[in-house]
């Protein structure tokens, strides 16, 4: 059960419709860049270590394409045909609507853009991933420097979603694509904001391993749906998520996926005894 | 003399002039628009405005260029307003001389914020001598340290760091930048040692170095340090 009536006015936690018109949105975007990720991967070359369990068949991938081609489509149509209806009434209607039907109309603009800058940065930050023999161009980067923009951005973008960041007292550097990596953070912790159901403050952690750096990104919520456990990663819901829009599933994960094994590195997703966990490790020293 | 304050604003697209005149005018400030860069290089010349914003991506001249041609005659604040977020645009703009970077889109908070920092900057003659926001206090003085009223102790060259930012607070220094104000126009320019003794400074005066009130990162371009509440 949640209870998220004490601070009625500091309201951050999008309603059911902007959050399934943002996942909407989402999916598209991650739809573009996992096309593009994959085709670079499967068909540019023969890659010969493939981190996927399971190659795709180029047949699968040319459904995937004409699946995802649609949900973008149908997915950007969605916030775009949002601010255009809502503006349009604003402008036809501005004599006789009361302030409260404006401020309304001028909200729903104002979230649709929300979703449409959401799309972009995560295309944006696709094109950085390049082909198999050169996934990324990494650099080495302070985590804590990292972490703390990615939060920063959050802050601006979610006031009042609070986040706690527990890292170690020593200083770690390591090796990575700074803005990737950031995306993935952001990701996730969207991911705990809109699915998590939940106010209670969403953890990162981060831990320095032999080999790896492992952050967690934990949420205190409803959890990961059973039935969703084992397919978190899976780019085959893509196409069934392509064919029916209100389906959920797990598609800024999978960037996230694309993201994390470009860098060599391991997403997981569980639940824990009070909510969700999703971690990803980076290796210390690729090579 | 009129007293409100006149910025230049160079950009092309329509719809975002209209949108930046109604935000900037709601503060008091007076716009002038031009939509191209030969354009807004005569009336940067005659109008001499307080702060020019511009935007890099013009229909007739690079924007890099419209910078560059600006700071050959002028000190004129320039906040660049563009829709790329790539670190070396940035790091080039702010080498040319721009005071800020704002990436497309931003929260109306944040132009306005950068837009206060950069006049200030411009105006203050003598930069502060006391540095103040939330619990740290920095006396350029007597370069000490307080935070929650006890002294912290910094190293000379944390120091020089900290204050090198406190007097540019709010500001983004970019790594090159700050080496060579530290470090000499020798320095390396492997910026390793820099981000290093940051983190230092960061462990000695943040709570929490992931989630810093004071020193915060723009990673690949530099560093920026809160606004000094006493500016």
């Amino acid at each position: 059960m949640r209870k998220n009536q004490q601070n009625p006015t500091q309201h951050t936690q999008p309603s059911t419709q902007s959050g399934s018109g943002f996942y909407a949105a989402f999916c598209a975007a991650a739809a573009v860049a996992v096309t593009g990720l994959l085709a670079s991967r499967f068909i540019g070359q023969k890659a010969e270590k493939v981190p996927e369990e399971n190659p795709l068949q180029e047949t699968d991938l040319e459904k995937i394409h004409s699946h995802l081609i649609r949900a973008i489509s149908h997915d950007l149509r969605t916030p775009l045909s949002g601010i255009m209806g809502n503006s349009f009434l604003y402008l036809e209607n501005h004599q006789t609507l009361d302030d409260e039907e404006k401020l309304e109309l001028v909200g729903h603009i104002h979230e649709d853009s929300g979703w449409l800058i959401n799309i972009v940065e995560n295309l944006l930050a696709m094109t950085r991933i390049g082909d198999t023999e050169n996934p990324v161009s990494t650099r080495e980067e302070i985590v804590e420097e990292v972490l703390g923009e990615a939060l920063q951005k959050m802050e601006m973008r979610h006031p009042g979603f609070e986040i706690r960041a527990i890292i170690p007292d020593e200083i770690i550097i390591l090796s990575m694509d700074a803005l990737l990596i950031e995306q993935v953070i952001i990701n996730l912790l969207e991911n705990a904001l809109l699915h998590s159901e939940s106010r209670k403050p969403v953890e990162v952690i981060v831990e320095e391993g032999e080999d790896s750096v492992i952050f967690t990104v934990r949420d205190y919520g409803r959890g990961i749906p059973e039935e969703m456990l084992d397919r978190l990663f899976d780019s085959d819901s893509l196409t069934k998520a392509a064919s029916d829009p209100h389906k959920k599933t797990c598609i800024g994960l999978i960037i996230c996926k694309a993201i994390i094994s470009a860098h060599h590195g391991t997403l997981t997703g569980r639940n824990h005894s009070l909510g969700a966990e999703f971690t990803f490790t980076l290796p210390k020293r690729s090579g | 003399m009129n007293a409100k304050v006149h910025i230049l604003l160079i950009e092309d697209e329509k719809s975002f002039c209209s949108y930046i005149t109604a935000l900037l005018g709601r503060s008091g400030y007076h716009i002038t628009t031009a939509m191209t860069g030969t354009e807004g290089l005569s009336l940067a010349a005659s109008l001499c405005p307080d702060l020019i914003l511009l935007d890099l991506g013009l229909p007739d001249m690079d924007g890099f260029l419209v910078l560059e041609e600006l700071r050959s005659w002028s000190h004129i604040p320039i906040i660049i307003v563009s829709v790329c977020s790539e670190e070396q645009e940035k790091v080039k703009a702010l080498d040319l001389g721009a005071d800020d970077y704002v990436t497309k889109p931003f929260y109306p908070g944040e132009l306005t914020a950068r837009i206060r920092t950069a006049l200030r900057h411009s105006r203050s003659q003598a930069p502060s001598q006391i540095y103040r926001a939330l619990n740290l206090e920095i006396d350029l003085d007597k370069r000490t340290i307080h935070l929650d009223g006890e002294q912290v102790h910094l190293t000379q060259i944390e120091y020089q760091l900290l204050s090198l930012l406190a007097e540019n607070a709010g500001r983004v220094l970019t790594y090159n930048t700050m080496l060579r104000r530290i470090w000499g126009p020798y320095a390396e320019t492997n910026n390793q040692i820099l981000r290093v003794n940051m983190a230092n400074i960061r462990r000695k005066i943040e709570k929490n170095p992931a989630q810093p009130q004071y020193l915060f990162t723009e990673v690949g371009v530099g560093y920026r340090m809160r606004e000094n509440d006493t500016e």
